[in-house]
């Protein structure tokens, strides 16, 4: 059999690697020159090899777009640095007369400030305001170990791409030794090649001189090619230029690709209210398809209005009945709104997609447990811990914590608790719980330490701070008690009992 | 009357000329500061009316990362009642796009951009206006010899050529048919009028326009760079004076005192005048603050919302300050008492009297001359003062000869006066006119005794201007006696830089090569001769077959055949043709005119331009992406950098920071080569649009507008051959 033949098979089957192998045994004998190509069969190996390469690490881009430490901490991409409440992700809508919002006190809040969500995805960690905005410091901390951390440099992109250049070993195109112009004019094998270069090494700066060369010898008439230049100077950070890329690519072909990414530079700008625009816009061309309505939702998530966000997840299930993140961030959403049931015929279904690990069974473990039916809570939880590593079997313990404080062992959810801190010694809830179970046995300087470690670690958690606050007050340390409750309702302005804290310490200064 | 009514501070400085006042915010430069002291009572309503000034103002800053050179703001989008905040902004070391109007913000309240579009053309000044013909409203863009306009969909609705860089732009109904015109000042001195695309008229200025304000329909208000300001009405300039202070602000209000309008002048002490329209009298003067900042902007503008505009004023130090018009109580009670006779009656007494005592000073002096002129007489011995006396009569206005002549040897014209009266010399000279020399006057002072002066005189510009010349004349150098000849109003023609060529000179310059052809009546060929005589310096008349020469080269050579009506004029240099062909036609009184052309060496320079611009733009998309990615580099350094510091690693820490400092230093470097290659795309589109305008100029009417469509219609396409043949022909359809 023709080996070409035989490598193309492999490639039409995804059998990248093997494709890989054949096509390099066939270069080996008739190598291929980049300027000259005399052999026809040499120059469809080369293509086919870079082809075969490019889908090896080919990854959704529209979803992984995460962002460097240098380019959260130098961001200069935003207009209004002042905006409406729930016209920025930087300034999301307080939870407090928001229909269908779920209050500070019920829902917990994720690192970067955020009310935690039911799925996890790159860039939901970008911090909202406050400590962690313009420090290195704190930007370069993770909360839990092996997660969070934003990567070093620029983006995940590079590391991906690094990672699997190691794997091939030696380079398959000398990029730098690229002419652009030369290659611009092969039609076909440009675009082969501009697609290696994004994503197999990354090196969107010579992709982007290639591209741009292409451009222009088809008159700008390429849709394709004008996509890629934008794709190109998005992730270089040309924001503006690639975006009257995208809008003229869009002008020449219509794409759901493009639409995407043009929301995404409307994201990376911070105008949440003109990404939903694009997207509608889409959708009207589009209207049945789930990525678009993805996209609202996720808006609305980060903007903290759930209420809205539940109904575009509700809309994609019609159209994709297993679309796991919908599933999560409707379990979630219920589960905060005090229906644990529901949650938990939610989790059920992620349960039957075929998802299988810690996190869904401990929050099957939650839900049974809120649901009353304890038996089973603990059978979860046990196979949430057998399934777990270092980087969440201490959330697993805080919660086996929780449902000890629960039903009343406060031996057990103390055990819970210090096991939790033993395995991430950066548990800012779980020091926080510890505290009150330190009064509660009367060690008041323990508890006292405990919150304060607590309120250290996680500058978003106001309970600590009211905790504190609380124990100061009743120790008569006022001034000190009047800073934590300050700092609580910085936190959380709407809570109450903190507010109330505050009125009676007013009270005592003016009494003395 | 203007009465002082409010007064704050904004707290940060505000560039000159860099605000802007809209129904909901105020805005200063450099990052955009917004101002907005109802926001807070009703975010989602911020237009509505009802609203009484808020004690918490509402500041707010909007990042747009580049150097901000205009701002405007109007309700783009008809449907929507919210105005939309426009910014122009150009490239700085950290931007990507250049020269782009952001149209950032102007959806403030719902932080969105409504567009960002890149002006090739660059823009200098933004104004916002509805030509009658498109029908929705436009932000208006000035740029380099270009003015582009767009509306919501930022689709170029209007696009038209200008002379120079456009500096301001007002819409205004200049002509008084209901619609507005567009009127555009820029760096060559001129203020055009636009109908559309057709160019109304040009009025000559003597200095880089500066401002351009509406005062009331079609009264407006203008400030020079050289600190001249005035008033026209229409085509006709009310007044004009000169301070000594800068003009930094300019607004004009309609608001009636005493008939008058007024026009708000703001300077770099700080002090903010008003005048009134007609006459230029000062009415009111007062400052923005005592410390004398300078003013950056004036508005007048409902900032209370109290249904009546004030004026408000803003320096650079951010100190706002708000003056309410009132009328003259006193003026104001009379009027309402007597009605409007009384004041007109008053005025008039009072005019009178300032008429009368002007001529008993004038008189005065006339007597206390005479009354010397006695007294020398005295003393002067008899024989000698009959002698004088022969020759003592003093020269008439015909003993006064004023000629020009262009001397091609010296690129000037010289104008030369001459005495025909024995005995009599001429003592000084002394020409008056702000266009011809800088500091508006000349004066010549022969040291040997002589009857004739020759002065050089040099128009950079083919303009008529009118000189006033005095000649003192003397019996001689030493005699104190001197009569005075006043010529008000000598014309300098508008071609008087041009020189006739006879039949033999002919031979010494090359014939052009170029020509302008165009077909007309044969009833107007006598309105053509009268026309070069007027025009052009020539020592006879009657044949129009005539020969001129420029000095740098330009020739123009009138031809007219008779049989067959063409008059083909040929010029060298395009340039020169556009201002002859422009004058005769309006001299000629013609409202449509198409014309052939033919200027081979300019095609040929439009071909180099345009690749050029090609050139330049690839380049800079290039030099954009290395910036970029020096940038990123950058980044990642110095975060590098600062976590090694964070560890104690002070060893990597350094050496993290001097690649800091090397990518830095190529940062540089790349930003130099793009801000070089930019600068050179801008002059080139600058010579083509300049070109773009003369071709245009060419033509008239319906023509006019036709060349300038299809040349930006043709540069879209980049096709350069269709250009050329717009230009020669006047459209690229067959």
């Amino acid at each position: 059999m023709d080996p070409f033949v035989l490598a193309l098979s492999r490639f039409n089957r995804q059998k990248f690697d093997e494709c890989i192998e054949i096509c390099t045994q066939m270069l080996d004998k008739n190598p291929y020159d980049q300027v000259i190509s005399l052999i026809f069969t040499s120059q469809a190996a080369w293509l086919l090899k870079c082809r075969a390469l490019t889908k090896k690490s080919w990854i959704d881009d529209l979803e992984i777009d995460e962002e460097g430490v240098a380019d959260i901490l130098m961001d200069e991409n935003a207009i209004n640095n002042a905006p409406r409440p729930g016209t920025s992700f930087s300034r999301p809508l307080s939870s407090a007369g928001q229909p269908g919002g779920i209050s500070q006190m019920v829902r917990p809040m994720s690192n970067a400030g955020r009310p935690i969500t039911g799925y996890q995805r790159p860039g939901t960690n970008r911090p909202v305001t406050g400590s962690s905005r313009g420090n290195l410091a704190t930007a370069l901390q993770g909360q839990r170990p092996g997660t969070n951390r934003p990567v070093t440099s620029g983006g995940r992109m590079i590391r991906l791409g690094t990672a699997s250049m190691i794997q091939q070993g030696a380079q398959f195109i000398m990029a730098d030794k690229l002419n652009a112009k030369n290659v611009a004019k092969k039609k076909h094998i440009a675009k082969a090649v501009v697609d290696y270069l994004i994503y197999v090494e990354s090196n969107f700066r010579r992709a982007l001189d290639i591209a741009s060369e292409a451009t222009s010898l088809v008159n700008y008439n390429d849709w394709w090619w004008k996509s890629r230049i934008g794709k190109c100077q998005f992730k270089m950070g040309i924001i503006k230029d690639a975006e009257k890329q995208f809008i003229s690519s869009l002008k020449t072909q219509d794409m759901i690709t493009t639409q995407i990414e043009l929301a995404k530079i409307a994201i990376k700008q911070d105008q949440p209210l003109r990404a939903i625009e694009i997207y509608t816009n889409a959708m009207k061309k589009y209207p049945y398809e789930t990525h678009l309505i993805t996209g609202i939702a996720r808006i609305h998530d980060l903007l903290n209005d759930p209420g809205k966000a539940v109904t575009f997840y509700k809309k994609i299930l019609i159209f994709d009945n297993s679309s796991i993140e919908s599933i999560a961030q409707l379990a979630s959403y219920h589960f905060y709104t005090d229906q644990p049931e529901v949650a938990l015929r939610f989790y059920r279904r992620l349960v039957q997609c075929g998802v299988q690990n810690t996190e869904l069974w401990n929050n099957l473990g939650l839900c049974c447990f809120y649901a009353s039916q304890y038996d089973m809570a603990l059978s979860c939880f046990d196979r949430a811990l057998s399934l777990s590593d270092d980087t969440n079997a201490a959330d697993v313990w805080y919660n086996i914590g929780h449902v000890g404080i629960g039903i009343g062992d406060l031996g057990l959810a103390y055990q819970c608790f210090k096991i939790a801190v033993s395995l991430n010694p950066n548990h800012a809830e779980a020091f926080n719980n510890l505290g009150v179970l330190e009064l509660r046995r009367g060690n008041i300087e323990q508890a006292r330490n405990n919150y304060i470690q607590s309120s250290k670690i996680a500058s978003y958690l106001f309970e600590p701070c009211f905790n504190a606050s609380l124990l100061m007050l009743k120790k008569g340390e006022f001034q000190e008690s009047y800073q934590m409750a300050n700092s609580a309702i910085q936190i959380y302005p709407e809570h109450a009992d903190s507010k109330e804290l505050l009125k009676t310490l007013n009270q005592h200064f003016s009494v003395m | 009357m203007l009465v002082e009514a409010f007064d704050f501070q904004l707290g940060n400085p505000v560039h000159q000329g860099l605000s802007v006042i809209g129904k909901s915010f105020a805005t200063t430069g450099g990052k955009v500061l917004i101002h907005s002291p109802y926001a807070n009572q009703s975010i989602a309503a911020a237009n509505q009316v009802q609203i009484a000034p808020a004690k918490n103002k509402e500041m707010r800053f909007l990042n747009t990362n580049k150097e901000i050179v205009a701002m405007s703001a109007g309700a783009l989008n008809i449907a929507k009642d919210n105005e939309i905040l426009f910014v122009g902004s150009r490239t700085n070391l950290l931007a990507y796009g250049n020269y782009s109007i952001n149209l950032t913000l102007p959806d403030v309240e719902n932080n969105c951009d409504i567009f960002d579009k890149e002006v090739s053309d660059g823009v200098n000044c933004l104004s916002f206006g509805t030509f009658p013909q498109i029908g929705a409203p436009l932000i208006v863009a000035g740029g380099n010899c270009s003015i582009t306009g767009f509306d919501l969909q930022a689709e170029e609705r209007f696009w038209t050529v200008t002379g120079d860089n456009a500096t301001a732009l007002e819409f205004l109904d200049w002509d008084e048919d209901g619609d507005d015109e567009l009127l555009a000042g820029s760096e060559d001195f001129s203020i055009r009028i636009f109908k559309q695309e057709e160019m109304l008229q040009d009025i000559n200025e003597q200095s880089k326009i500066q401002f351009i304000k509406k005062i009331h329909k079609c009264v407006f208000g203008y400030s020079l760079m050289n600190g001249t300001f005035g008033v026209y009405h229409g085509k006709k300039r009310l007044w004009r004076q000169k301070g000594k202070d800068k003009v930094t602000a300019l607004v004009g209000v309609d608001f009636d005192i005493d008939g008058q309008y007024l026009l708000l002048i703001g300077y770099t002490s700080g002090v903010i005048e008003a005048r009134k329209h007609r006459t230029g009298d000062l009415l009111h003067k007062t400052q923005v603050e005592s410390g004398g900042h300078p003013v950056s902007n004036i508005f007048y503008y409902d900032f209370r919302m109290e249904g009546l505009p004030q004026v408000i004023a803003i320096d650079v130090e951010g100190n706002v300050k708000g003056l309410a018009l009132t009328r003259n109580v006193k003026q104001f009670q009379a009027i309402e008492n007597n009605g409007d006779e009384l004041a007109v009656e008053t005025k008039a007494i009072d005019d009178a009297f300032v008429d009368l005592n002007r001529q008993k000073l004038e008189l005065m002096s006339k007597l206390e001359s005479i009354k010397e002129k006695k007294d020398q007489k005295k003393a002067q011995p008899k024989g000698q003062q009959q002698q004088v006396s022969s020759h003592n009569l003093p020269p008439g206005r015909n003993d006064i000869r004023f000629s020009q002549l262009a001397d091609p040897n010296s690129t000037t014209c010289i104008m030369t006066i001459t005495i025909n009266k024995p005995g009599w010399i001429i003592k000084s000279v002394i020409l008056c006119n702000e266009a011809l020399f800088e500091g508006e006057s000349f004066a010549v002072y022969p040291q040997q005794s002589t009857n004739t002066v020759q002065i050089p005189l040099r128009s950079e510009k083919n303009q008529e201007l009118q000189v006033d010349i005095k000649v003192l004349m003397g019996t001689g150098l030493n005699s104190s006696q001197f009569l005075i000849h006043h010529e008000p109003k000598y014309t300098f023609r508008k071609f008087s830089m041009f020189k006739y060529l006879g039949q033999d000179q002919k031979l010494l310059f090359q014939k052009p090569e170029s020509q302008v052809m165009f077909v007309c009546e044969r009833g107007v060929i006598q309105n053509i001769v009268d026309w070069t005589q007027q025009s052009f310096i020539m020592s006879e008349h009657g044949d129009l077959k005539k020969s001129l020469i420029q000095y740098n080269q330009q020739q123009i050579i009138l031809k007219y055949i008779d049989a067959r009506s063409f008059l083909p004029l040929i010029i060298s240099a395009m340039m020169g043709g556009a201002g002859l062909q422009d004058f005769c036609s309006n001299f000629l009184k013609i409202g449509e005119l198409e014309s052939t052309c033919s200027f081979p060496s300019e095609i040929k320079k439009l071909g180099d331009l345009l690749a050029l611009i090609e050139e330049s733009n690839q380049l800079k998309t290039h030099f954009s992406a290395n910036i970029s990615e020096n940038i990123n580099n950058l980044k990642v350094q110095i975060v590098k950098a600062e976590a090694s510091l964070m560890i104690n690693d002070i060893e990597s820490m350094k050496k993290n920071y001097a690649q800091v400092q090397q990518e830095n230093g190529a940062l540089i470097g790349e930003y130099l080569k793009r801000s070089n290659n930019h600068q050179n795309l801008i002059s080139t589109l600058k010579e083509l649009n300049a070109m773009i305008k003369n071709a245009s100029n060419l033509r008239l009417g319906n023509a006019q507008k036709r060349i300038v469509a299809e040349a930006r219609e043709a540069i879209k396409t980049n096709t350069s051959q269709k250009i050329a043949t717009v230009f020669q022909r006047g459209t690229a359809r067959v």
